[in-house]
């Protein structure tokens, strides 16, 4: 279920903490030299009112909200927890997988494991496009602009 | 003037020319297409190569890959909703809906249309009126500059015309990233918690990388199906090149905007697009319908783009300036092959000057018919189902965030931007604002502090001198025009449920 009250709820606490974020920006500035910081106080400071700006509307409006007999709605479908959670943990769990196992392992593991994950389910599909999406990389960075991809923190355990 | 672009002309036209400016062009469409790529990373890629080579074919090589890569970022920006470079994100705005409607061939038609004409414009505009715009670029000092980039940003914060305090606090929070680093002009380390990872700042890729690329892949894996609402494509690439002909006031406009924007160095190409997107949409008759598709919104930004990466060459050929990474990078490739800029530049070597020239064009004609081959099967991405697309472009995403400065930091910057990616668009904060704001930032302090050490610390600099009092005056009757048209549009919809 998710009510009308959810974004503006969301946005209030993601501003709040912005204001925060962005006055303490604002005085930590006061520690640079004069010169370096003009800028970061000028910035921190805009960023710091518009903040508390959408922060005080928006409490403006959860009130009004609050204070008016409207209904809650709900989602018209619930969303499956597990495509969330594969949505959102991909991309970090990926990016550990690369620092500890490199870009060549962990880039085989996730591609493969997050094609299932979304319903893949033809080997020779898989198979084909890790494959294909690794040969292109190696070719486009290896071997044109001779970067070379991390091999990991693992690597160093192994001769 | 005439012998000369006769001479470049039957210079570029030899056929090992014409071979080595097909093989640039495609491998500046390759590289302009991938997410974390671009133009500056083609341009670093064909170089090396050409110092072996004859210098006019190296000259028409990098003038090639140049025209490519610039006006293959369109692509990315229409099918996958992730720009190429920042300038092309205006193209997001009606592109993408394009693809969802099943018309990505046709947008991709209208960008390569424009682009082609603007880079023409743009080349015609260099040669025939390089003197007056040298003067135009020699009038922008550290105010003008500065009030030119901190329009920029306005304006991009005024496009999200129902929240434009949240565009504002995004760009506000780009420039603000953009001090983190050692500062530039006193090499005093600011916002850097300790970690020398964070000593060189925060780089645009990342986070490009981040709030565009990873933010709609999440999208992708959560919503499914495919970029097409449609299910199926309808039209063709060359029918969206011929239509953009249909709307030559806005072809027309937009490049000149570009071209008169782009010739200021350093400011100009980021902001031509947007500036041409939201005259255009102010000039429109129905201008609702921009960011639901609009053929015009698609026009505006590429030919502004595109004309003001031409025009930057004036003052990068006229006075060694360059205008950006890119036509650094290509001014030192021709000093090297014998291109001298500077007073002399049209007695020295005109025929390597020309035929660069000559080359800018023969490239756009090049990759028309190159780009129109190729944006058929690439526009069939948008039929793919997004459990195989997301999965492909997260790996390709990684690697190019990676490839930049082969640092781990990048790759946890672009998850971390990624997430906020995520969490603004669900929350409604425009994302642009934050990479103009990135990429302008360290422009609008050195400019500030500039006009201030000019100033003797007195503010009123940049009223007092016409030029960036008067574009200062319209950034904020913009944004107040658009908070305005924000409020009204709120309380007519309000009026609508209630009555």
């Amino acid at each position: 279920m998710v009510s009308e009250e959810a974004k503006p709820v969301a946005t209030a606490f993601v501003t709040g903490l912005a204001a925060l974020g962005f006055g303490a920006a604002f005085v930590t500035a006061g520690s640079f030299s004069h010169g370096a910081q003009i800028f970061p106080r000028i910035t921190s400071g805009i960023a710091f009112i518009c903040a508390g700006a959408i922060f005080l509307r928006t409490c403006f409006l959860l009130t009004r909200l609050r204070g008016s007999a409207g209904e809650t709605r709900t989602a018209a479908q619930q969303e499956p927890w597990t495509d969330i959670l594969v949505s959102y943990l991909g991309p970090p769990v990926y990016g550990l997988l690369f620092y500890l196992l490199g870009f060549w392992v962990s880039s085989a593991i996730c591609l493969a494991g997050l094609l299932y994950l979304l319903g893949e389910r033809r080997t020779w599909m898989i198979a084909s496009l890790t494959a294909g999406t690794l040969l292109l990389i190696y070719v486009a960075f290896e071997y044109a602009f001779e970067v070379r991809m991390p091999a990991g923190v693992a690597a160093q355990f192994f001769p | 003037m005439l012998e000369n672009l006769l001479l470049g002309l039957a210079a570029a036209m030899r056929w090992d020319s014409l071979l080595v400016m097909f093989v640039a062009t495609l491998v500046g469409l390759f590289l302009g297409v991938m997410p974390g790529l671009g133009p500056l990373a083609a341009m670093a890629l064909l170089i090396p190569f050409t110092f072996t080579m004859d210098p006019l074919n190296a000259i028409l090589g990098l003038a090639s890959i140049s025209v490519a890569a610039n006006c293959s970022g369109a692509f990315s920006s229409i099918l996958l909703n992730v720009p190429g470079e920042t300038a092309s994100a205006a193209t997001c705005f009606d592109g993408h809906p394009m693809a969802r409607q099943g018309k990505a061939a046709v947008a991709i038609g209208l960008s390569i249309g424009s682009s082609f004409f603007a880079a023409v414009l743009g080349v015609v505009m260099v040669i025939a009126l390089i003197h007056p715009l040298v003067q135009v670029a020699l009038a922008f000092g550290p105010p003008e500059n500065f009030a030119l980039a901190a329009v920029g940003v306005a304006f991009v914060a005024s496009l999200s015309r129902d929240a434009v305090l949240k565009g504002l606090f995004m760009g506000a929070v780009g420039i603000w990233l953009s001090t983190v680093g050692v500062d530039a002009v006193n090499g005093e380390p600011r916002y850097t918690l300790g970690l020398l990872d964070l000593q060189d700042g925060i780089d645009i890729v990342p986070v490009m990388t981040g709030m565009f690329a990873i933010t709609e892949i999440i999208t992708w894996m959560r919503e499914r199906g495919t970029i097409s609402e449609m299910g199926k494509m309808e039209g063709s690439v060359w029918q969206g090149v011929f239509q953009t002909f249909r709307y030559p006031v806005a072809l027309i406009r937009s490049s000149i905007v570009g071209a008169g924007v782009g010739v200021i160095p350093g400011v100009g190409s980021v902001i031509a697009a947007f500036l041409a997107y939201e005259v255009e949409r102010q000039f429109s008759k129905s201008p609702q319908r921009f960011g639901q598709g609009a053929p015009e919104g698609v026009i505006a930004p590429e030919a502004a783009n595109n004309s003001a990466i031409s025009s930057s060459f004036a003052p990068a050929l006229a006075l060694g300036i360059p205008g950006g990474a890119t036509s650094a990078l290509l001014l030192v490739a021709l000093m090297i092959h014998g291109i001298r800029p500077g007073p002399m530049l049209f007695t020295g070597t005109p025929e390597l000057l020309f035929g660069f020239l000559v080359g800018l064009i023969i490239g756009a004609i090049m990759f028309t018919i190159v780009g129109a081959a190729c944006a058929r099967p690439l526009s069939l991405l948008t039929l793919v189902r997004a459990e195989l697309l997301a999965p492909v472009f997260l790996i390709v995403s990684f690697a190019g965030a990676y490839a930049q400065d082969q640092q781990f930091v990048d790759v946890i910057a672009t998850i971390v931007f990624g997430l906020i990616g995520c969490l603004a668009r669900a929350l409604g904060f425009p994302a642009v604002p934050l990479i103009l704001g990135l990429v302008l930032g360290r422009l609008l302090e050195t400019s500030f502090l500039q006009s201030l050490a000019i100033s003797d610390g007195d503010l009123s600099i940049f009223v007092t001198r016409p030029v960036s009092g008067g574009l200062l005056l319209i950034a904020i009757c913009m944004i107040a025009f658009s908070m305005l048209r924000g409020r009204k549009g709120a309380r007519q919809s309000q009026e609508f449920a209630e009555g």
